[in-house]
This record gives structure tokens, sequence and C-alpha cells, in this order.
């Protein structure tokens, strides 16, 4: 009887455990479900989010005037917007997944293809960004257009898994740029014909009795003339280079003597302004193969520039050096130097430092433009170093032994 | 006075964002890192509600977890101090810890705070005593 009761209290308290148990597992499996539901939410306002985002990518994809096209790592078109759609006459779902080097030729100034390692698309595919490069894109009816284009490597986790490219139609630049070079070419010829009269004028006044009045103007005249003279050179210059064909015919000469007379004519024109104007080379003589010319022109430009943009009381000083197979011609000055924000494009044509017309009102901004590419048809390199106000050092390394280009035209 | 809320977090971050949600809605908010230094508040702050994340590990080693503090304050020190574990893990095996050692609630970190303040509140009622 006892032990059967006992039994029963048992079952009552095993039951109850039981029951407690089922209870706690009840409460686990509730609390599993509304945590599952909070993350759930969670997820479900994300995804929500990402669908939203990828909305507004692509409708800002869609307002961006430029053409934008990118391609996975096999070539394929992956993404291409509004904007290139109507400059290359293709619709986007043409040409999704098709191979954009099998679709979209490009050709060169002389219409022959570019070569597939040298398309900036291709380039960027191996990790390579190129900027300013401009080719003819050929239209889905064989028209085609000139066009500036951007491309850059498209890098997830340190790998590249693709390539996007903006590009611009630049028909109206062309055209400008064709109309300015003629403008610039006919122009300078033209100035130089009656230049050339009234030096010859000039010359035969010298010869002519005159008082001491007039011996002055005909001096004023004369100078005038050279300043007009050089102005002619740069700007037949600028349009030689522009229309391409430069002969480079090198010449041995003594660049150390070739720098020396160029840093004593300066002296002289300075005298007055008290510049401490120092040349050492680091060998008495050094035999350069080079075009004179195009010498002239990148000495003409950086050398008169450091006197110019130099206050007085300044210091400048030119050094030359052999440099292996080169020689490096540096030119440091205390000037007014070239600001942070104009340093990028101070080797682009008519580009001037923003602080340069406080000292000089009327500079081109030709001379630069016009020693880089010298310098290139040279086979060397220019650069510079600047601190607004402090001073600027420009660097010119050019190849002892320069090659001979054919050409029409030389550089004077 | 007001009811007091007992923050135990490894995370910085998720101590910062809570005691910002609970101050704003009235409550006494203390905060610490480790288990040990949570029985040693509770012991002489007496909390109303201790808010514990399972883990406590990352800043001090060997930290005792959420679930011991759980089972000291309910089971060792037998306080009537309400308990919600707190908790990135989702999983009926954890949930069930949790009940054993005699928590009140069991709740995931999720984005939204709405889901423990309601927690909180049904638990002990607002920020004021005698609401």
């Amino acid at each position: 009887m006892e032990n059967r009761e006992k039994t029963t209290e048992q079952l009552k308290e095993d039951l109850r455990k039981t029951r407690e148990e089922l209870a706690i597992q009840k409460w686990g499996i509730e609390k599993t479900l509304e945590g599952m539901k909070v993350l759930v939410k969670e997820l479900i306002q994300k995804g929500e989010e990402a669908e939203k985002a990828k909305a507004q990518d692509e409708a800002l994809l869609a307002s961006i005037g430029d053409g934008v096209i990118a391609i996975d790592m096999d070539g394929r078109i992956i993404l291409m917007n509004k904007a290139a759609q109507t400059m290359l006459g293709w619709h986007p779902a043409e040409l999704l997944d098709k191979s954009f080097f099998e679709t979209i030729p490009i050709e060169d100034e002389k219409g022959k293809p570019v070569p597939l390692e040298q398309q900036p698309i291709s380039r960027a595919l191996v990790g390579t960004t190129t900027t300013g490069h401009s080719y003819y894109y050929i239209r889905k009816d064989k028209t085609k257009f000139p066009a500036a284009m951007v491309a850059t490597p498209v890098i997830i986790d340190k790998k590249i898994v693709g390539a996007i490219e903006v590009f611009r139609d630049i028909t109206k630049e062309k055209e400008i740029d064709k109309v300015k070079t003629e403008f610039v070419s006919i122009a300078s010829h033209q100035l130089r014909t009656p230049l050339i009269g009234i030096q010859w004028l000039a010359e035969l006044l010298k010869k002519e009795k005159l008082t001491d009045k007039g011996q002055e103007y005909l001096n004023d005249i004369r100078i005038s003339i050279q300043r007009l003279n050089k102005l002619v050179e740069l700007l037949l210059n600028v349009s030689r280079l522009e229309e391409g064909k430069i002969e480079i015919s090198p010449q041995s000469i003594d660049v150390v003597n070739f720098i020396k007379k160029i840093v004593d004519s300066l002296a002289i024109l300075n005298s007055k302004k008290r510049l401490s104007l120092t040349f050492t080379a680091d060998e008495p003589k050094i035999m350069a193969l080079t075009d004179v010319g195009a010498l002239q022109n990148i000495a003409q430009t950086i050398l008169p520039n450091a006197t110019e943009y130099t206050p007085e009381g300044g210091k400048i000083e030119v050094k030359i050096k052999k440099h292996g197979r080169m020689f490096l011609l540096t030119v440091s000055d205390t000037g007014i130097g070239i600001p942070k924000k104009d340093q990028g494009r101070m080797f682009q044509e008519f580009a001037r430092a923003s602080n340069a017309g406080r000292i000089k009102a009327a500079g081109m901004g030709l001379g630069l433009w016009i020693a880089k590419q010298a310098t290139e048809l040279l086979g060397g390199k220019i650069w510079f170093e600047s601190q607004e106000n402090r001073g600027t050092t420009f660097f010119v390394e050019l190849p002892l032994k320069s090659k001979s280009i054919d050409g029409t035209k030389k550089l004077v | 006075m007001t009811k007091k809320i007992l923050l135990v977090d490894d995370r910085e971050n998720v101590r910062v964002t809570l005691r910002d949600i609970f101050e704003g809605e009235g409550y006494t908010v203390v905060a610490t890192t480790t288990g040990e230094e949570a029985l040693d508040i509770i012991d002489k702050e007496k909390p109303d509600l201790v808010l514990l994340d399972t883990e406590l590990d990352t800043v001090v080693p060997k930290s005792i977890n959420g679930f011991e503090v759980c089972r000291q304050i309910k089971q060792v020190r037998k306080l009537s101090i309400k308990v919600i574990i707190y908790t990135g893990t989702l999983g009926m095996i954890d949930a069930v810890k949790a009940r054993r050692m005699g928590a009140d609630d069991y709740i995931i970190k999720g984005e939204d705070p709405a889901v423990l303040v309601k927690a909180v509140k049904k638990l002990i009622g607002d920020a004021k005593y005698g609401k």
C-alpha cells in the first residue's frame, strides 16, 4: 500500500518534471521563432534597401552625359548607359554579353583599326589606366566619330574583374581645334611678311643721319621688332608642332657652351635687376648630337622664364651634367613659384599659372608646351618641382645622341 | 527614483547604443563589461533588471559568461531581479539553456530596438516606480 502510494507520488513528480521540461522546451522554441522573425524582417529590409540603391545607381548611370561601357575579363559587355547607346547607335539589349572588341570597332586618325593591345579598355583589363586618348568609334551604321576616352580597371578584392570606359564625342572640339591651328598658321605667316619689311627698313634707317632723338626712337623700334619677331617665331613653331611632321636633324655641339651663351645674354639683359645668376657645369665640355632648333626652344623658354618670374635680388642657378647616356639641365630659381593647383596643367597649350599675371601680363602660355614637344622630339623628359612664393626648379633630361626624324619643317 | 537597468556586454558600441535607448526611456542605466563586475554591481546596486550578453570574453578573456551570471542571480543568490539574455546567437539550445538558468526572456540582437524595449517594459514596467 505504502509502496503504491510512493509510486503514485513519484509518478506525479515525474509528470511535473516532464511538464516543466516541456514548458522549457516550448519557451525555447518560442524564443527561437521570435528571434527568427527579427532576423527575417531585417533581411527583407536589407534586400529592399539594396534594390533601392540599385535602382538609384541605374538612374544615375542613365543620366550621365558621357558614354559608359563596362566589360568583364572576357571582354563581354556587361553594362552600357543611355549616352553610350545614343552615340554608338546600338541598343544595349543587342550588345549585352557580346564581345566588346568584336562589335565596337576603334580606328585611329588614319582610319586604321587600333590593335587590341593598344585599345584603352583592353589596357585597363591588364591594370593600366588610360586617360585623354582619342580614337574614332565606328557606329552600328558604319559611320564614325572621334571620341576622347578614359578607361580604368574594375578591382574587387585586389583582383581585376573587368574594365570600365567613359567616353565623349569630341567632333566639335576637333573642328574647333582644326580652325584654330589653321588660324595660327595663317596669322603667323601673314605677320611675318610685313615684319620682315619693317625690319629691313629699320636696318636702312640706321645708315641715315639721325638726330639723337631719332636714334633713340630707332632703337626702340628695333627692340619692338625683335620682340615681335620672337612672338611670330613662337606662333610659327606652335603651328608647325600642331601640324606635325617636324624634322629633327641632330648635329654635334657643346651644350655647356650653348647654355653658357644664353646665361650670359640673360645676365646682360637683367643687369639692372640685381639677380644672382650662376652657371655650373660638371665638365668643361659636354658634346651632344642634338637638334639646335629644338634645344634652343627648350632653353629659351625655361631660362628666361626663371629670370622673368624671379623678383629683384633673387637667385638663379643653372646646372648641367652628364647622366649616363643623357645630360641633365637644371634651372632653379627663388621666384614666385607655380601654385599647386596649376602644376598639373603647366605643359598644356595656353596654360599659365594663376599667379603669372602679377609679374608678366602678356605671356601666352605657349613656351612650356613647345619646350615639352621639343624635349619629346629629342627623346628626353622635362619636369619641374615648385612651391608657391618659394621658387621653381625645372629639369630637362636629353639624350647625348638624339635620333634624327624625317619631316618637312624645322623648329627655329 | 527611477528603475535601474544593468547592461552587461563586452562590446562598447552595444553598451553605448543601449544606454542611449534606455536613458531615453527614463531608466537609470549602469553598464559593465565582464560577468564578475556584473555580479559585484548586482550585489551593491540591486538593479531591477539585468540585460545580459552571453559571450563576455572579448575584452577580458575567461570572464564568466552570461548564463553563469544568470544562474548566480536566479539560483545561487535567488534574487528577484529580472534577467533578459540578449544575444547574437540564434538557436534553441541556447534559448533552453537560458530558461534553465532562470532567464525571464531571451532576445536576438537586431537593429530595431523596439523589440527589446517592449520586452523590458513587459518585465519591469515604465521607468518611474509606482506606475
